[in-house]
């Protein structure tokens, strides 16, 4: 080995060569960091889709039973998934084991739980597993804090429903039914002559009408009637020219009325008298309503003096406000 | 030395006796003596005439009232108290809606508002623009009574007067329930929480409360609300309030199926309204009273109570010699 002269340009070369990587080194590590990058994406788009960094809000759920349900078991509102379920413990509230449901409800659906939210557990028509409905809540009533308890609704069982739909029961309910029913059928064909009957005077009822027999079919059919109405109107027609005869009689009549109006200007003069004097009255009474108006106003005077007085004042009830009217829609006719 | 001291004793409580004596005459004197004050005296009366007009309104007495009104706002305009005189067109129009004469109330309302924003009287601005919605919700005009309800809000919370805050808010919340609108009515009525213990906010914060339960379904907190709503209005002695309060307890009774209760509540709100002279909510009332009857086979004697509306409607009418209201003082005026 030849030693190489320690120079200043052989000193850079010799840094250069340790300092730099090779192509395919950096090709390598190149793709080392993008797979590391992508990995972080997927994971990424992996944990959004799932909700796993969505922000969730607890609460608990008690039934007499788990009928069930399992950790992990979705939460939904409106058939959404709008949570999981996190824990199943048994607990015991006055006396009586319950199952404690605790549930994570994601925070863009917590406004949703409110006091009259009930949740129910339900099962799937044919296949899956059970899972936890919650009704919403409206706004009238508040929202369930975190770690409240949501209001629960028993889930029936087929043994419920079987109790409730009493099969022994409604089958004789049944049974009586068509008893009744043939019955019923026995009693009609007993009848049967008898409605015939009536059916067949009514069709003969209905014929004799239609051909203008009878009082009510002479009524309806018969042009007399139309031409005996026509005479009633122009005898009526006779009653009404004598009226205005009478009435032109009465007029002439009216010459006898001369002496009953004397008797009545009679009264009417005496009227006047009276007004007359009531009129002299009345000139006396702007001076009396006068005198009566300044007794009241120092009678006010006098009450304002007492009312100003200190110990009296100390004793009067405050007097109400002058206020303005609020017109409640309740109150308007 | 025992003598001695007794007649000080006797002395100094002499002296006490004779410094109070002297004490009362002075305060006697001074009191009776005030020096008069034409103005104050005037206004104080008018300011009595408007009170009295307010206690005969909640009395059902409307014309009466009316008349009060009247002179009130006479002696206010001529006194050059505008603050008084529009307070006295507000009463008014709402002696006049009482009446049924909703346009004349309506001219009434607005000339109060006009003489407010005058003034710069927001709180009593907004209370006029709430009235104006009461009638036009009244006359069926939804969207106008919606733009002055809107308008009276936002005036109200600029007044920063929680009184007149309250009443608005409970307003706009029986009309967001009229709507159906549970949740705007919810929000409105939390609004209006803070004022709700004031004595003209209570009994109206109550009943909406209590219509807002009987919405949502929950009767038994319904009950609760209209029974504090009755309370607080038997406090004010607001006759209407305490009708519509028996009325909505009446629904819920009869939502329980409790059809005899509900009939008793019903007659109750019946009897108020016809001692108040409001024919119509009394009617009202006798019907929702027939369909009781009719619901629970209560054999109640209905007829008696019919003799004793047109009883009552024959009595209040009019005399025919009776100065109508309309032609009073504000009607000169015009």
């Amino acid at each position: 080995m030849v030693p190489v002269p320690i120079t200043q340009g052989n000193l850079k070369r010799q840094e250069d060569r340790v300092e730099a990587y090779s192509r395919s080194e950096k090709l390598a590590g190149l793709f080392l960091l993008l797979a590391l990058l992508g990995g972080i994406v997927f994971l990424l788009l992996v944990g959004q889709g799932k909700g796993w960094f969505q922000k969730t809000q607890t609460f608990l759920v008690r039934f007499p039973q788990s009928y069930n349900l399992e950790p992990g078991a979705a939460v939904k509102m409106f058939n959404t998934e709008i949570g999981t379920v996190s824990r199943l413990r048994i607990v015991r509230v006055k006396d009586d084991n319950q199952v404690e449901v605790t549930i994570r409800v994601y925070n863009d659906y917590v406004h949703l739980i409110r006091g009259n939210s009930v949740a129910q557990v339900e099962s799937p028509t044919i296949l899956g597993s059970e899972y936890l409905s919650i009704s919403p809540g409206s706004y009238a009533y508040p929202p369930i804090p975190p770690f409240g308890t949501i209001p629960s609704r028993i889930k029936k069982t087929l043994a419920d429903y079987i109790e409730e739909f009493q099969p022994e029961e409604n089958l004789r309910k049944a049974q009586q039914l068509l008893t009744n029913l043939t019955e019923l059928s026995e009693q009609f064909k007993q009848h049967e002559v008898k409605v015939r009957s009536i059916l067949t005077q009514l069709d003969k009822a209905l014929t004799s009408l239609a051909s203008g027999k009878g009082t009510i079919g002479k009524l309806l059919m018969d042009q007399d009637l139309y031409t005996r109405l026509q005479q009633s109107v122009s005898r009526l027609e006779k009653i009404l020219k004598n009226a205005e005869k009478i009435t032109v009689d009465v007029k002439a009549g009216s010459g006898q009325l001369p002496p009953l109006l004397v008797r009545v200007n009679e009264v009417i003069d005496n009227l006047q008298c009276i007004l007359r004097d009531v009129q002299k009255a009345a000139g006396q009474l702007p001076e009396l309503m006068e005198t009566a108006d300044d007794a009241a106003r120092t009678g006010r005077e006098v009450i304002d003096a007492v009312k100003a007085n200190p110990l009296i004042r100390m004793t009067l009830p405050k007097p109400p406000a002058d206020e303005t009217i609020h017109l409640e829609p309740r109150s308007l006719p | 030395m025992g003598q001695e001291c007794l007649s000080q004793k006797r002395v100094i409580l002499r002296l006490a006796l004779a410094v109070v004596l002297a004490g009362l005459t002075a305060v006697l004197t001074c009191g009776c003596g005030r020096r008069p004050n034409p103005y104050e005296q005037q206004l104080s009366r008018a300011v009595e005439a408007g009170v009295r007009g307010q206690e005969l309104f909640s009395e059902g007495q409307t014309r009466r009232a009316e008349r009060s009104f009247n002179r009130s706002l006479e002696m206010h305009a001529g006194l050059d108290d505008p603050a008084g005189t529009a307070k006295q067109l507000n009463n008014l129009g709402a002696a006049a809606a009482a009446r049924e004469d909703l346009a004349q109330a309506a001219t009434y309302f607005r000339q109060a508002l006009f003489v407010n924003e005058q003034l710069g009287d927001v709180a009593a601005a907004a209370l006029n623009l709430a009235n104006l919605a009461a009638l036009a919700e009244k006359t069926g005009d939804r969207l106008q009574a919606a733009r002055y309800l809107q308008d009276a809000l936002n005036r109200a919370r600029l007044s920063g007067t929680p009184q007149v805050l309250g009443q608005i808010l409970c307003q706009a919340a029986g009309a967001a329930l009229a709507e159906n609108d549970l949740g705007t009515a919810a929000a409105l009525l939390a609004e209006a929480a803070p004022a709700s213990a004031h004595p003209a906010v209570r009994g109206p914060w109550h009943y909406q409360q209590g219509r807002l339960h009987l919405a949502g379904g929950d009767l038994h907190q319904a009950g609760a609300f209209f029974h504090q709503a009755l309370a607080a209005d038997r406090t004010a002695l607001n006759r209407l309030g305490m009708g519509a309060d028996l009325l909505g307890l009446a629904e819920v009774e009869e939502k329980q199926g409790n059809l005899g209760q509900a009939f008793l509540y019903a007659s109750r709100a019946f009897r108020l309204y016809l001692a108040g002279q409001r024919w119509n909510q009394a009617r009202q009332s006798l019907e929702t009273l027939r369909r009781l009857n009719q619901m629970g086979r209560l054999g109640q004697d209905l007829p008696a109570l019919e003799q004793q509306l047109q009883a009552a409607r024959k009595t209040a009418a009019p005399c025919p010699g009776e100065v109508d209201p309309k032609q009073g003082a504000v009607g000169r005026r015009q």
